[in-house]
Parts: structure tokens; sequence; C-alpha cells
């Protein structure tokens, strides 16, 4: 029996997987053989904070860009 | 270790049923153990498991300490398995042992290599070496009375983990579960939410940022600027004029002059800006400080002070002395008031004296008439001797003074009255003076501080008069600066002013820059998201897309790995389970058996789920196996799946344990089961406790002595099991 990496990689050029897809299994794979699943998980949701975090400093940019046109609300202060 | 593990001996003592020490060795193909039911066979079968595992699957649950576990007749309260196994030809032996009261047991294993291995360490070789974890030892190799059928009844869930880990696709299953598709769609969907969110904000933002723009530029337009003109080219410009403007008006009016840095930004025009209304402030402070114009307003303030009081002192003076000598020229003079208050004083004294003479006098009279009167004899008079009569004397005498002495007291009195009286007016108009000339030394007093005040504010000594004039000539004089100073005052803050307005255009400008840049900014953004969202937040997105269909490609081919893999396994044992269901059940209508594998979405996660299937070859009806047979053909069917499975599980195990497996199986059934075990015989090893004699007949008549490891056992309460010799126990 080949190797489940090997299984793998050939099954997503059968089905015609998208461009990445085996660099991710490889990646995957080898954080798996690494660490076991806790590392697959890490290293995956490693992979979706970096794009959260790009995608939280440009919303954050527009919603200073939003933010810079509005009027200043000044709130009334209690005495 | 590629071969399987097999059993080669087993030695228990003080375990469960059996207290002294019995040692069992096994077959190469086939062990049985045959007893009736108490005599031990569930012990020593289930020894093994405790010696492999350290712990028994079925214990009853009020035996949670397990003190059970070591006999209650063993002398030492300790209960100890030796159990020796082989794999490819070489010796492991695992030593357990337990003493009554203690929770925990000691395990000692000396592996192929002759290295003794405790505790963790030797249980987790012992893992290595079966390939199996203590639950899925009862799915692949220990068929236990208690669970003959677990394998069709428990839970589907567990069943498809437990196949899969036997099947060996559980490390498909693991990687699996790790990959987080949840995470990644959440933070997809979070990415949309808060681009569209923005997209509304930019939206209303855009509104405010033209309405601010078109505010500033109508600012700007009254401030004199054309909209053409409106470039940060002319405000640097302008800043640049304003700076060098300044820089003149600091050297004119002394303030500090600024420094030379470049002007390119909205920034540095509002600096430039900033700077000017302070510096301008600066200097009219500093201007504000010595002023000619303050000094000269002060100056002829201080003139018309000093004049007031100088000559309002004066006035007061001369108004003091025209009463004095009016009062003087109404009243007299003080001597003339001497004068004649001594001479009122003399008469005073002299009328008294009189007044006093005039009492004498009378007191005198007085005694005579009352000597008259009471010596009405007498015939001289008692004062001069004159003969005289008394009574005619005291008449006269009486007359006498009634008229003469009372007129003379009167005038006397009334001329003293008078006297007093003019000595009361005199007084007073002393009195007067004596105000008048007060009041007019105060005058003085005032006139000469005053005086003295306009002394010292011009600076010269002299009288009234010069002192006036010379106010006078200042008041004048200063009065006459004051008009050219004012021009030059009114130029001063002219500059500045024109300063302070030429920073304050500017920032109109900068107004207009910013709201220009902000609308710019908001449109940029917007325009950008015109698409769908910003080009970063689109590129994140595609990634985030990709990386979701990337991992949904590698599921994809690890799912129909999985299943190829398992229905890869189970095609290999599929002949075989028909075969021995064929003929242990011989059910007339579904005659046939396999184990299926699908795929199943379970928490958006795909999995193998496993059903084990009765079909009828004749016209392909199905039903699943756990709910239509009756127990003995669910028996069967168990037992058709165990044995064919066992051939293609993916562990290290090279014998199967059977416990009872002829529950429920009627003689025909029993016989079937006899001719299946033989005919897996010598792949595994088998070790089959039985109490059934009819069961066990049909296996030695299957498989004969050559073949087969026979123990008999018998069990009494002082020894606990013992073995008997063959052939004793079952008949």
């Amino acid at each position: 029996m080949a190797s489940l990496k090997d299984d793998v990689t050939e099954a997503l050029k059968t089905q015609g997987a998208p461009e990445g897809s085996r660099e991710l299994w490889e990646e995957i794979y080898a954080g798996y053989e690494e660490g076991g699943t806790d590392a697959v998980w890490n290293l995956l949701e490693k992979k979706v904070k970096a794009i959260r975090k790009s995608a939280k400093a440009e919303s954050s940019e527009m919603r200073a860009a939003a933010g810079v046109a509005k009027p200043k609300r000044h709130s009334k202060k209690r005495r | 270790m590629a071969g399987k593990v097999r059993l080669k001996s087993l030695e228990v003592e003080g375990f469960r049923g059996v207290n002294k020490r019995i040692h069992l060795d096994f077959g190469p193909k086939a062990t049985v153990i045959s007893a009736w039911n108490g005599k031990g066979k569930s012990s020593l079968l289930g020894s093994i498991e405790w010696a492999l595992f350290g712990e028994l699957r079925f214990q009853p649950p009020e035996n949670r300490t397990r003190d059970e576990l070591v006999s209650m007749f063993h002398p030492g309260g300790r209960a100890s398995v030796q159990l020796t196994v082989s794999i490819d030809d070489h010796d492991v032996r695992v030593s357990r042992t337990r003493v009554v009261g203690k929770m925990a047991s000691d395990i000692e294993v000396t592996n192929e290599e002759g290295r003794t291995l405790e505790g963790e360490e030797a249980s987790n070789y012992l893992f290595r070496l079966t390939g199996l974890s203590f639950d899925d030892f009862y799915r692949a190799a220990f068929l236990h009375q208690d669970s003959i059928r677990g394998l069709l009844t428990e839970e589907q869930k567990d069943r498809d983990e437990a196949l899969d880990r036997l099947l060996g696709v559980d490390e498909i299953r693991n990687i699996l579960t790790s990959i987080p598709m949840r995470p990644v769609t959440t933070a997809l969907e979070e990415i949309e939410e808060s681009e569209r969110k923005l997209m509304q904000n930019l939206s209303g933002a855009g509104t405010v940022a033209n309405e601010g723009r078109d505010r500033a530029l109508a600012e700007a337009t009254g401030a004199g600027y054309e909209e053409s003109g409106l470039t940060l080219a002319a405000g640097c410009k302008q800043a640049q004029t304003l700076l060098s403007d300044l820089s003149s008006a600091c050297a004119k009016y002394g303030g500090e002059a600024p420094g030379v840095a470049p002007i390119e930004s909205p920034e540095d025009i509002e600096r430039v800006a900033s700077r000017v209304k302070r510096t301008t402030r600066e200097i009219r402070i500093s201007v504000g400080k010595e002023s000619p114009l303050d000094a000269a307003v002060g100056r002829l303030g201080t003139l018309k002070k000093l004049r007031a009081e100088v000559e309002g002192a004066l006035c007061q003076l001369n108004e003091s002395r025209s009463e004095v000598e009016k009062h003087e020229k109404g009243n007299g003079k003080p001597a003339t008031w001497a004068r004649e208050g001594s001479a009122l004083g003399e008469t005073i004294a002299k009328n008294e004296r009189a007044l006093h003479l005039l009492d004498v006098h009378g007191r005198v009279v007085a005694d005579a008439i009352a000597y008259l009167e009471a010596v009405p004899t007498a015939r001289e008079c008692p004062v001069c001797g004159d003969p005289k009569e008394a009574a005619k004397l005291a008449a006269q005498l009486r007359t006498k003074v009634k008229k003469d002495l009372a007129k003379e007291i009167g005038r006397l009195n009334d001329e003293t009255a008078a006297a007093n009286d003019r000595i009361g007016v005199l007084s007073d108009l002393t009195k007067d003076r004596e105000s008048l000339l007060a009041t007019m030394g105060r005058c003085e007093v005032e006139l000469k501080e005053a005086l003295a005040a306009a002394w010292g504010a011009l600076g010269m000594k002299g009288p009234v008069g010069d002192v006036l004039l010379s106010i006078a000539d200042e008041y004048a004089t200063t009065e006459a600066r004051l008009d050219p100073l004012r021009n030059v005052n009114e130029a001063r803050e002219g500059d500045l002013q024109e300063l302070d307005d030429g920073a304050d255009k500017v920032r109109v400008l900068i107004r207009f820059l910013r709201a220009e840049a902000d609308l710019k900014r908001v449109r940029e953004k917007a325009m950008a998201g015109e698409g769908g969202g910003s080009k970063a937040l689109e590129e994140d997105k595609q990634k985030l897309q990709n990386l979701r269909l990337e991992l949904e490609a590698i599921t994809k081919a690890l799912n129909t790995l999985a299943t190829g893999r398992a229905q890869e396994a189970l095609a290999r044992c599929g002949e075989d389970i028909s075969r021995i269901y064929g003929r242990l059940c011989n059910h007339p209508y579904f005659d046939g058996l396999k184990i299926e594998v699908s795929q199943k979405a379970v928490q958006g996660v795909q999995r193998n789920t496993y059903r084990i299937v009765a079909y009828s070859s004749k016209d392909g009806q199905r039903t699943s196996a756990s709910s239509r047979l009756s127990t003995g053909q669910m028996n069967c069917v168990a037992l058709s799946a165990y044995l064919s499975l066992s051939k293609v599980l993916a562990h290290n195990l090279g014998f199967i344990m059977m416990d009872d497996p002829s529950q429920n199986l009627d003689s025909e059934h029993k016989q079937a089961l006899a001719t299946v075990i033989k005919s897996l015989l010598p792949a595994e090893q088998m070790i089959i406790g039985t109490e059934d004699a009819e069961f066990g007949g049909f296996l030695r008549n299957e498989m004969g002595m050559k073949d087969v490891t026979w123990f008999d056992l018998d069990w009494t309460p002082r020894d606990g099991t013992v073995l008997k010799p063959y052939g004793s126990a079952v008949a």
C-alpha cells in the first residue's frame, strides 16, 4: 500500500484539485507527522488568523476613512 | 514487528476464581478450555485481557474497587498473571500483579530484546505491540460472552470510529478532524459582513465628506479665493509670503523671527499659520507693556488728577478763609470778646458780693423783727438802741425790708443773669471761630499735600500758581503728542492684523484642502469597494476562498481515500463473511451478509459510516442485521463479521479469544460454528472457552486432537480453579 501522503497527492491530482492544494496537503501531512492533529489545527488556524489580521487592518483603515468624514459627536458631560 | 502476536503460555495465581497457581501452554493452532459454568474459564481468558491492558471490561458496577479481581482465598491477597507471547519467534513476557486493597497494578514486560520495562513504558510498549486499545481489543480479538453482539448493537458513531480504527483509516479520520473548515467559513463570513458594514459607512461618509467639502469651498470663496486657486501650491506660496511678512514684522516690532523650513504639506502650512498667530500675539503683549501712547494717555490722566487736587484744595482753603473773615466781621475780634468777658465777670462778682451783704443785712433785720415780736415791751431798738416802740418798729422794719431789699436783690439778679447770657454768647463765638480755623488748617494741609504730589510729579517746587501753570503747560504738550502716537499704534496694529488675517485665510485654504483630501480618500475607498469590497479585503477574501477550496479538495481526497481503503479492506473479507454467515446462519431468505461503508456528513465533516446488512441473493432485498434477525441469528451475524474481519483488521494480534461463542445457537449452528472455526486455522490462533458439551464435541470432531490443546477445569473452594485430566470436565 502506498503511503497516505502519496495516495492523497494522487487523489488531488486525479480530482483536479485547485492549485496550491497539493502544497497545502504536504504542509498538513508534515504537520501531522511532526505534532499530530494539534499541529495540523494550529497550522491551518495560523493561516486563517494571518488572513483575518490582514483583513482587520484593512477594515480599520476603511473605518478610519469613513470616520474622518463624519462630524464629531459631542456627548454632554454629566454633572 | 512484521509478524503477529501469538499466545504462548499463561500462569495465573490469585486472580478471580483462580487461587493456586495454574500454568497453561497454548497450542499453536487452537486451545479449548472446557468446563462447566463457574469453574474459571472466563477468569483464565480475562487474565489474558488483564495482563495486556490492566483492566477487565465486564465488571459489575458495585465492584468499583475491583477487589474481587484478587481471589479472596489467596493467602498473600495478591493476583498475579504471567503471560508469554511470541512474535517472530521472539518471546515477550508480560507480568502483572495487584495486591488487594490497592487500585493500581504493577506491570513488568520483558521485551523481545530481553529488556525489562515497567509501568507506563511497559504499557506503551504493549500498545505498540498489539496495535489495539482496550476497547478495540473487544471488537477485534476477544469475543466475550457478555458482548457477543456488541459490534451490531453499539452506537453507530462508536462503531464507525472503531471500524475506522480497526480497518486502518483512523489516521485519515484524525487528519480530517483536525482540518478546521468551520473557522475558515466563519472568517470568510466575518470579512464579508465587516466589508458590507464598512461599505455602508463609507457611503454615508461620502455624503458627509462631500458636504464638508462644499462648506469649506463656500468658506474659501467667502474669504476671497477662486476655486481654481485652492491648491496646495497656492497654499504653500501664501504661507511662504506670510512667513516673510512675519519676519519683517518681527524685525520692526521686535518679535522672535521664524526659522526657515520647507513648506510642502498642509501640516507645514498649518504650522506657519499657528506661528504667525502666536508671534503677533506675543508682539501685541510685548508692545502693550511699554506703549508711548498709553504712557502719554496715562500722563494726561495724572496731570488732570493733580490739577484737580491742587485746585480743589486751594478752593477749599480760600472758602474757609473767607468764612473766618466773615465771622470776624460780624462778631468782632477775640480780644474784644476777652475784654467784654472780663468786665462781665467783674460785674457778676460785684453783684454777688452785694447780694451777700444784702443777705446779711436782711438776716439782721429778720432777727430784729423776731426779737421785737418776741419782746413787745422793749422800748428801744435792739440794733441802734434808739428808743422806739417795739411793735411799731417791727412793722417799720418789715416794710422796709419788703420794699427796699427785695427790689435791690431783683435788680442785682437780673444784672448777673444778663452778664451770664452774654458770656455764653461770647463762648459760642469763640468755639465757632476755633472750628473755622481748624477747617482752614486742614485745607492748608491738603493743599500742601496736593502741592507736594504735584511737585513730585512735575519735578519742580513752587507756589500754587506756578504749579498750576506748569501742569497746564505739560498737559498741552502731552495732548499734542497723542495723535502721532495713535498713528504709529494704528500702523503696527494694522500690520499685525494683516498677518492674522493672512493666517486665518491660509487656514481656510487648509480646511478646504483637508476636506477635499477626506472626500478623495472616502471616494477612493468607496470606488475600490464598488466591486464588492476594498482591494485588500478582496484579496483576503480570495485567499480564504482559495484556502477553503483547497481544504475542501483535500477533505474530499481524504474521504475518498478513507472510503476506498475501508471498502478495499472489507472487500477482502467480503467472500468470507458471506461464506461464514451462510454456514452459520443458514437463513431461509436473507442468505447473504456484507459490511457496507459509505460517506456521511457529521457536523459538517464527511465520515465513513458502516452498516452490517443481510440480503437475499435471490431478489436482492436487504435488511439491517441488527433489527430483523432473531437473537441466535444475530449471534451468527456477529460471529460472521467478527471472524471474517479478523483477517483484515489492522492490528498485530494473531489470536482470537472466544468466550462461550455457542450461546443461543442450536445444534446445527453449533456444528457450523465448529466447522468455521476449523476453517480459520492455522491463520488465526484460537482460544475458546466453552461450557457447551455439544459444541465441545463438535469441536473435537472437527479439529481432532492433533491441532488442539485441550484443558478441562474444576473448582474447589480451597484451591479455586484447577486443571483436570483431559475429558473429565465436559463429557
